[in-house]
């Protein structure tokens, strides 16, 4: 078992920069004074991990195989050893349905339904969970992000995590100060007096200045209010769920990473998360390991070029290997984090066995911005209810439908979310919904003439290393003709948002080598 | 590449002009007046074609109370309906091309129109931009029926009356609560306690210059709003208030004060902390220091509970921890954190007072409190005299914190504040620092030599980090009437100290090459990737940031940010080649003849910026071009020239529009064209000049009045 220790003055460096916070009273040591109040130690916890941009759908899709016999893609290639504990899902889509952009795939991720607001958003499914199950542990939920890149014009693209009232809830990016929030401060009981008698005096002063304001003003000064109850609350809760085994637990912590760049921050970021679900000090936490927009550079892990930059492969292709190996690294961080999971200890299994983590983003083709069929992982044993072990495939599924499956694992009762329709099928029982499209023998050309061509079949994105922009049409004959347009053409008519769909489809084309080749969409129907 | 926040809202093709002030220059309260006074004013059309009526001075400051006197040449127009010649012009002239079907330029007029939605604030925006059109003579396109005159001025004069005015009257929107930022919150901090919280600018192997203060470590980030800055009010009011984090500064501030003696006596008259105040002098540090805290806002059962303290210890006197725990408790206040102002709950915009002006003021020029002459000014209203605020002004520009407007405006304004934010720009202490203070400190002398706002973009003067330096310029002696801004930072520390980081420093310059913030270094690696330099950023780099254009990918074109390297399989390998084969159509040109030639100027300059005349692989680079208007540059310094001559009216209005966003805290809506034409006017009788604007923004009524109901 790892342990962790914080020194009193942790240097925490970014590139080349170190700076030791000061000895503030937040940083003050836990004392032991915990009553024995053995929390239930199989209690759920739950985990998204959340990359920007998208993914390079060659290197990322499994081709073939079944719902338990199937082989990992390259981007997966990480979990290899762990194939029996996770369960790819396909065929998910955001609940924006066709259009993506990179703003409206970061609102829609996690809440389920987009809303046309910069600020005003609804609940995200983990602060539904929070709502449920946070106030019996001392923090009610973690909203942490690894990528220092932070959008400028567009803010909604920087949260993931919204409250009950659509506000966004400000994100941690700093280990240590998540740190010292999670395993010193109000462990402290010294601590949390002192800050609850300052707390009152805020409220004492809120109401003297309260009454001078404007209605509009007084709106305002509420929002100061309502965060000052929130870290009241929290106190109460280090105060209420003292634990004798959590004290030990935190007392045994040795050791803290010292985050030099961005890999190391993600990295420390997932240690505080396993670590404070071990615990017991939340149950609930996200983290943006990368921005949808990032202009961050994994010069890390030899690549210079901007995360961002890097996923409009399609026109560039040579940043391929690159975009890939990016992917590639942060399924490798997921990796890193199920093995933290699974080396903690809890009661005869791990902690691994009582958490929901899913991994994944809200784009799928990174450069086509297509929101269906996101790349998603699910693990973590669920407390022994997902069947993990597994890819299922799914005919354009939506992604609340699975938050809500999530949150009623988490034992949220609730039979709603988002523009949810019902709880997803397949994940706590097996039950592959499609192996592919049923072909029911229609699947052909039906004219070519002209240079004109109409067909009929089943739409898929080609997994050949060397051609990320060739599509292919299945026949029920088995053989396929191949579409190979301009990015502009398949950009335009958002062809990517429908592979693994039956579609007709009119274009032109052309013979090249005796093989009918299409050239351009020009339009298409999906069935 | 970005795109703008109203993204979900209909778009126009990219190229258009952003700002929702051009075109028409319409009559106004003021202007009202005029048009009683003299008959032979009319309005005829887009911007320059009509003859501006005067705005005396004194009105603009004192807002003297007139009786106006408003002929309603319009039909009356409801509060949220549209009037039955609105929607006619736009059923006949609008709807045919811009409909649920056909929606050029993604806009759709079917589901705004009767019997769908009748309310006007259903899309303001779109309004803005309908106007912007008709105004310019853009719309109805050249192919289609032409409006009639009398038509389009009804429609123009709709929308004035409708978006621009209310009931006649300038207005200026309801004003929100503005709460600290983090930059003010540590500046004000400093200020209030005496203390240090900013990194010095110190450069040793131990303690980097660009690393993050111990605030800023502390407290998160704040994040910009719809204005583009991080002090937009409504954004902070959207974001949940930091509170213990907040509460953490607090005790490192004071952690801070303890253990410096200077500032402990500066506050409390004493340094020494073992003694004890007679509870007379505590009530009197008290209530003086939580005067300074709450920027003047007097609220008694506020003191009193501050108070409290002396009171409890009135028989042995006031300890220094009891007297810590008073300013504390001040500190927690809202109105610290709060700009508190005092409120009428009127619906029609009012002048604030004296107090509540000085605190605008210093936290527009200085990002800080008011200094305590500043806080005097206001307390005896003579601020409110035109003198006295233009001394004030005056004063403030020449102090030191000044260095604010460079930091926190023009650092986010251009950008160059992401140099310090993000590590993907650190480049070595030296560089990344050096190439800051380049941009810092060209914004800065604006100001400090009282130059024209365009010298930003084409001048014969630049900052030069020491490795920057070549042979051929002319070192500047600098003017002290300023003084030196990093004087006061400029200080050891505890740490090993190695060497003073020598900040740039001014060189006249005559060559093609620099001049402007431009061709900087931070500006050139900020708009390039590590590696490589990025034509099209730079381009539209240049026309939103300088030129004011918003800039939007347009709907199935291939995004920007990865559009000029598109062509990996096309044989083409020049960068020029490539930009060319890629907007070749006609449909990318709309915006591409504007971008691309701004971008291609700018190839000589590498993805760190320093000069080059061959690209790696050993071709030449071909730094000239050919702008819109046709005219041709061969060079960096032409370019800029001619980018001068061909945008200078939208660069100081996008200038005037930037700043005025930041000074009110929010951004500009349709009513505050009022405000911008005014200063704009004043701007052009002033050569331009960055202090001219400053004050110009100070004397407007969007940054004088409040308003505190819809």
């Amino acid at each position: 078992m790892q342990s962790y220790l914080i020194p009193r003055r942790t240097f925490l460096r970014g590139t080349g920069v170190a700076i030791a916070l000061p000895l503030l009273e937040i940083m003050s040591p836990a004392l032991s004074n915990a009553k024995g109040n053995a929390s239930g130690a199989n209690d759920l916890r739950l985990c998204v991990l959340y990359k920007g941009c998208g993914v390079n759908p060659n290197a990322w899709d499994i081709a073939g195989g079944s719902e338990s016999q199937f082989e990992l893609s390259r981007i997966m290639a990480p979990l290899q050893s762990r194939k029996k504990e996770i369960t790819v899902l396909s065929g998910i889509d955001s609940d924006l349905r066709a259009n993506g952009t990179h703003v409206q795939a970061t609102l829609a991720f996690m809440t389920g339904q987009l809303k046309k607001s910069n600020y005003k958003q609804s609940i995200s499914f983990d602060q539904v969970i929070a709502d449920k199950i946070g106030e019996s542990t001392p923090v009610k939920s973690l909203v942490l992000r690894g990528d220092p890149y932070i959008d400028r014009n567009d803010s909604s693209e920087n949260y993931l995590s919204y409250d009950h009232t659509g506000d966004p809830l400000p994100v941690d990016a700093d280990p240590e100060v998540v740190f010292n929030r999670l395993f010193k401060g109000f462990n402290n009981s010294n601590y949390r007096q002192k800050t609850a008698s300052v707390l009152d005096q805020i409220k004492e002063s809120y109401h003297a200045v309260a009454s001078k304001a404007s209605v509009e003003d007084r709106k305002t000064l509420e929002q100061y209010l309502q965060s000052v109850r929130d870290v009241e609350k929290e106190i109460g809760q280090f105060r209420d769920n003292r634990d004798q085994r959590r004290q030990q637990r935190i007392a045994g912590i040795r050791e803290f990473t010292a985050a030099h760049n961005m890999g190391e921050r993600v990295k420390a970021m997932l240690d505080l998360v396993a670590i404070a679900f071990w615990t017991n000090t939340t149950r609930v936490a996200s983290l943006m390991m990368a921005h949808t927009e990032s202009r961050g550079v994994y010069d890390f892990i030899g690549i210079n070029d901007e995360f961002h930059y890097l996923s409009h492969f399609v026109r560039n292709r040579q940043v391929i290997p690159h975009f890939d190996e990016v992917n590639r690294w942060h399924v490798s961080q997921f990796n890193y984090f199920l093995d933290k999971l699974q080396s903690y200890r809890e009661g005869q299994s791990t902690l691994f066995d009582n958490c929901v983590v899913l991994f994944g983003s809200g784009i799928k083709h990174s450069d086509y911005h297509s929101v269906a069929d996101l790349p998603l992982i699910l693990s973590g044993g669920g407390g022994g209810k997902i069947k993990l072990g597994r890819h299922v495939r799914y005919d354009h599924a939506r992604n609340s439908n699975l938050l809500l499956k999530l949150m009623q694992i988490m034992g949220v009762d609730q039979d709603q979310f988002g523009s949810s329709t019902e709880p997803l099928r397949g994940i706590t029982e097996t039950g592959s919904f499609r192996t592919d499209a049923v072909d029911d023998g229609t699947w052909q050309i039906k004219t070519a003439d002209e240079g004109q061509i109409v067909i009929r079949g089943l739409l898929q994105i080609s997994v050949k290393t060397d051609d990320p922009n060739l599509y292919l049409v299945h026949f029920s004959d088995g053989s396929h003709i191949e579409i190979r347009a301009s990015f502009g053409n398949i950009n335009g008519k958002k062809l990517d948002v429908y592979v693994g769909s039956v579609i007709t489809l009119t274009g032109k084309f052309k013979d090249s080598n005796g093989k009918r080749v299409i050239t351009e969409v020009i339009e298409y129907e999906v069935h | 590449m970005k795109r703008s926040t109203s993204r979900e809202k209909p778009r126009y093709p990219c190229g258009e002009v952003n700002s929702q002030y051009r075109g028409a220059t319409l009559p106004l309260i003021q202007d009202t007046i005029q048009l009683a006074r003299s008959p032979a004013w009319q309005y005829d059309g887009p911007l320059g074609s009509l003859s501006e009526p005067n705005y005396p001075l004194e009105d603009v400051l004192t807002f003297r109370p007139v009786l106006l006197l408003i002929v309603s040449v319009c039909q009356q127009v409801s509060a949220t309906e549209f009037p039955q010649h609105v929607v006619s012009v736009i059923e006949e002239n609008c709807l045919p091309c811009h409909n649920s079907d056909e929606s050029n330029g993604d806009v759709d007029f079917s589901s705004l129109l009767p019997p769908r939605s009748l309310d006007k604030d259903a899309a303001p925006e779109l309004w803005s931009r309908v106007e912007k059109m008709v105004a310019a003579g853009k719309m109805p396109p050249e192919d289609a029926t032409p409006l009639d005159d009398g038509t389009r001025k009804n429609l123009l004069k709709w929308y004035r009356e409708t978006y621009v005015l209310r009931d006649g009257k300038q207005q200026i929107g309801v004003t929100t609560l503005r709460r600290l930022t983090r930059y003010e919150l540590q500046n004000t901090l400093e200020q209030l306690l005496h203390i240090k919280l900013k990194q010095p600018y110190v450069f040793s192997s131990e303690s980097a210059a660009l690393t993050p203060s111990t605030i800023e470590k502390l407290y998160p980030a704040d994040v910009a709003g719809e204005s583009g800055f991080d002090n937009d009010a409504e954004q902070l009011r959207n974001v949940r208030v930091p509170v213990l984090e907040y509460l953490n500064c607090l005790d490192f501030a004071l952690r801070i004060f303890d253990q410096d003696a200077m500032a402990r006596e500066r506050v409390l008259g004493s340094s020494d902390k073992s003694r004890k105040f007679e509870p007379a002098r505590a009530r009197q540090i008290l209530t003086a220091f939580s005067h300074r805290a709450s920027r003047g806002f007097q609220n008694a059962a506020e003191l009193d509970r501050i108070l409290s303290v002396c009171e409890n210890n009135s028989r042995n006197g006031v300890s220094y921890a009891a007297l810590r725990q008073a300013i504390k408790g001040s500190l927690l206040s809202p109105s610290f954190l709060y700009r508190m102002e005092i409120v009428r709950d009127d619906v029609n915009p009012y002048q604030v007072n004296a107090r509540e002006l000085a605190v605008r003021l210093s936290y527009f020029l200085w990002s800080s409190m008011p200094d305590d002459e500043l806080l005097a000014v206001g307390a005896d209203e003579s601020l409110l005299q035109e003198s006295v605020l233009r001394e004030q002004v005056q004063r403030m520009l020449e102090s030191p914190k000044r260095i604010a407007l460079s930091e926190n405006f023009a650092g986010q304004w251009l950008g160059f504040d992401e140099l310090k934010r993000n590590p993907v720009y650190y480049r070595g202490e030296s560089w990344t620092r050096g190439v800051y203070d380049e941009l810092l400190f060209s914004f800065d002398e604006l100001i400090k030599s009282d130059r024209s706002m365009l010298e930003l973009i084409d001048a014969d003067w630049v900052y030069l980090r020491s490795e920057a330096r070549r042979t051929g310029g002319k070192k500047h002696q600098l003017d002290e009437k300023f003084g030196d801004i990093f004087g006061q930072r400029r200080v050891r520390t505890g740490l090993k100290l190695e060497r003073f980081y020598r900040p740039p420093e001014l060189y006249y310059v005559s060559d093609d090459r620099i001049g402007g913030v431009i061709t900087s270094a931070g500006i050139m690696r900020l708009t390039s990737a590590p590696k490589r330099t990025s034509p099209i950023r730079r381009g539209v780099w240049l026309l939103e940031r300088i030129i004011g254009q918003e800039m939007q990918p347009p709907v199935n074109v291939p995004p920007l940010a990865a559009s000029e390297k598109q062509l990996a399989d096309e044989p083409a390998t020049g960068v020029v080649e490539i930009l060319k084969l890629h907007t070749a159509k006609a449909a990318c040109q709309t915006c591409h003849q504007h971008i691309d030639p701004l971008g291609l100027g700018l190839e000589n300059f590498s993805p760190i910026g320093d000069w080059r005349t061959t690209y790696d692989n050993k071709t030449a680079i071909s730094a000239g071009g050919t702008l819109p208007n046709g005219r041709r540059f061969d060079s960096p310094k032409q370019m800029k020239r001619e980018l001068l001559s061909v945008y200078r009216e939208q660069i100081v209005e996008n200038m005037v529009q930037r700043m005025l966003s930041y000074a009110i805290g929010r951004k500009l809506r349709p009513y505050d064209r009022v405000a911008v034409e005014r200063i704009k006017k004043v701007l052009a009788e002033n050569d331009n000049r960055l202090i001219v604007c400053i004050e110009q923004i100070i004397l407007s009524k969007p940054f004088r009045c409040r308003q505190d109901k819809p």
